[in-house]
């Protein structure tokens, strides 16, 4: 090179070097423009599952609560209780007296120590006088200790930690009242405190078994409002699949399908909120239309390699006109919205809400053509990327959900037919994918047919 | 080699997405960028826009940056190709000057030290983009006659003769420059 076109290049060299015009802080502005600060709409993806497993986990317990073991616990807390009572009164008989010690009148009586229970004195005042020989019958077919056997009857549901089966099941035998208790039990919950005042004059010694049956058979007959009101489920719970078509713009619609679970939780008498997790599959594809976001997020995805390493000029073949962008998304779902029900039937609602997503796996394929210098007539050629990420992102509120279910009773349970719209509300996964949906669940609701 | 302390905290503030350092290093490095750019595109506005461009994929993929790296080098390649980007959006590729028969002339010295940005500007506007694109690549920015054949597609030596097409061509221009500047 000639002197003159070294000094040329140092002179260029020394004068762009620092091309600074003052505007600085304009560009800045204008930058700012094009990059808006987005932390906060990506959160870590173990608080997220942690999220998921956490509803889950909540669904799962209150629906085991409330389906199995709270309606059993219910009744045997029943069943103790009145247990309880009746087995009170009767040891009490043999004293006639009414103090809170009559345990230890009972010890003396047999000679044996008995443990002192936290029995309440009012509800041990009255003496009936047949349960004289309740006792005097265990005394003779369970040995010589008949008071201390009655006594690990009441004293285990006084202490109350034990479970009122226990009770039940380490009594030999108890003592049920037949059809004149279910007055009784009337008559304690309503005049709360004062003695009963109608008690049976028969007391029959039943199985477990039997004495179970039929506290069963009272409850289930009890007329109770507020025993009915405490055993009608507030939450329900459903299970859905449905089969839908994303779309974007005026590109090709492409089915996908999805899976899950819901929680509803009763509100008022019309109004459910509903939430839950599900799995789906979005898919979609932009044929010439690429939308500016996506094509920006190719971009940004190829620096490393782009920028790092000379390219072969590949990617100028982001301009939208020579592009077609293929994305598929398997994510979980966390939809959460809230049901009216119009009609005093119930047999149909209006639901709104939204969705937010995480993804489990992306996969984007993008074709394009590109021209370049070295390129005769303009004559393009064509190539083909893809790219898929494991487990990450959280995209909240990426889509309004608008939808109408359509009840339909079978058993207990109800199908609900449900079409529903999907509009986007901002952009999912790593591409700025702005994805819409418009499908079909089919649900199950299980125990739904309580609604009245 | 690693940038100073200062540059070097700069960026790993930057790389958890603090956006006031962002803007610090932004108006840092606001006039590297810009002069880079304009040398491709000739003009500001599209200038300001690939430097602009080129912020945003530095923030984005900053956690793809070496730290042990000086942070200059990896910002030019992403200045050079994103204004090359922007060229190739627009294509157009004017059948300027074809200085084949230029005679070698020796320019003076003060005439050189004596080029604004803006003389520059106005002498290179004269060359044709890919004879304006090898020179800026091969004599500014130090790429090899390979790496720009790779770069744009073109053989090494297609880049060979557009590199002496474009110093012949500023020559010219120069001399031309020089006489009236005398």
């Amino acid at each position: 090179m000639k002197m003159s076109d070294e000094e040329l290049v140092q002179q260029i060299k020394s004068v762009f070097e620092d091309y600074n015009d003052g505007l600085g802080e304009r560009g800045w502005i204008d930058l700012r423009k094009k990059y808006p600060e987005k932390e906060n709409k990506k959160l870590p993806i173990w608080w997220l599952t942690g999220l998921a497993a956490s509803l889950l986990l909540a669904a799962g317990l209150y629906f085991n609560d409330t389906f199995d073991t709270k309606k059993i616990i219910l009744r045997a807390n029943t069943s103790s209780k009145e247990h309880f009572v009746t087995e009170s009164n009767n040891i009490n008989t043999n004293n006639n007296s009414i103090s809170s010690s009559q345990t230890d009148h009972l010890a003396n009586r047999n000679g044996n120590p008995i443990q002192k229970t936290a029995i309440q004195p009012n509800k041990l005042e009255k003496s009936i006088n047949s349960t004289e020989q309740f006792i005097a019958k265990n005394a003779d077919t369970k040995g010589n200790n008949p008071t201390q056997e009655a006594t690990q009857g009441i004293s285990n549901p006084n202490t109350s930690t034990n479970p009122p089966l226990t009770v039940i099941e380490n009594s030999s035998s108890v003592i049920a009242m037949a059809k004149p208790e279910e007055k009784t039990i009337i008559n304690e919950r309503t005049t709360s405190g004062t003695e009963p005042t109608e008690q049976n004059t028969k007391p029959t010694k039943l199985s477990t078994e039997d004495f179970l049956k039929q506290q069963s058979k009272i409850l289930a007959n009890n007329t109770d409002k507020e025993t009915k009101k405490n055993s009608a489920a507030t939450t329900t719970l459903d299970v859905f699949t449905g089969t839908f078509f994303n779309y974007h713009d005026d590109n090709e619609a492409k089915l996908s399908a999805g899976l899950g679970l819901n929680a509803n939780v009763k509100v008022t008498n019309n109004l459910i909120f509903s939430f839950g997790a599900g799995i789906s599959q979005n898919k979609v594809s932009y044929e010439n239309k690429v939308p500016v976001e996506v094509s920006q997020a190719m971009f940004s995805s190829k620096e490393g390699t782009m920028n790092m390493a000379p390219s072969n000029g590949a990617y100028s073949a982001t301009a939208s006109n020579d592009v077609s962008f293929n994305g598929r998304l398997l994510s979980i779902d966390l939809p959460m919205v809230v049901k009216f029900f119009p009609s005093k039937k119930q047999d149909f609602y209006i639901s709104t809400g939204i969705n937010s997503s995480s993804y489990i796996t992306q996969k984007y394929t993008y074709n394009y053509s590109w021209s370049n210098f070295g390129v005769k007539n303009g004559e393009a050629q064509v190539q083909q990327e893809t790219e898929e990420s494991g487990l990450k992102g959280f995209d909240f509120a990426n889509s309004a959900i608008i939808a109408i279910g359509i009840n339909q009773n079978i058993g207990k349970n109800i199908l609900i037919f449900e079409p529903y719209y999907k509009p986007a509300l901002s952009t999912m996964g790593d591409k700025n994918l702005r994805i819409s949906s418009a499908g079909l669940n089919l649900k199950f609701n299980f125990n739904g047919n309580q609604k009245k | 080699m690693p940038d100073n302390p200062g540059l070097t905290k700069l960026i790993a503030s930057c790389k958890k997405g603090d956006l006031r350092q962002q803007e610090l290093l932004y108006k840092q490095f606001y006039g590297y960028a810009l002069g880079i750019c304009i040398r491709y595109l000739n003009n500001r506005e599209d200038a300001l826009e690939a430097a602009n461009d080129s912020f945003i994929k530095v923030f984005k993929s900053f956690q793809s940056f070496n730290e042990e790296n000086d942070f200059k080098p990896w910002f030019r390649k992403i200045l050079v190709n994103t204004s090359l980007d922007y060229k190739r959006r627009s294509m157009r590729f004017s059948e300027a000057l074809e200085l084949t028969d230029t005679i070698p002339q020796t320019i003076h010295t003060s005439v050189i030290d004596k080029l604004s940005a803006q003389d520059i500007l106005a002498l290179m506007k004269h060359l044709n983009e890919i004879q304006r694109t090898v020179f800026n690549l091969y004599e500014i920015d130090g790429y090899s006659h390979k790496e720009i054949g790779n770069l744009l597609n073109i053989p090494e030596s297609s880049s060979r003769t557009y590199l002496t097409r474009a110093k012949q061509a500023l020559q010219q221009l120069l001399t031309t420059h020089s006489i009236y500047t005398k």
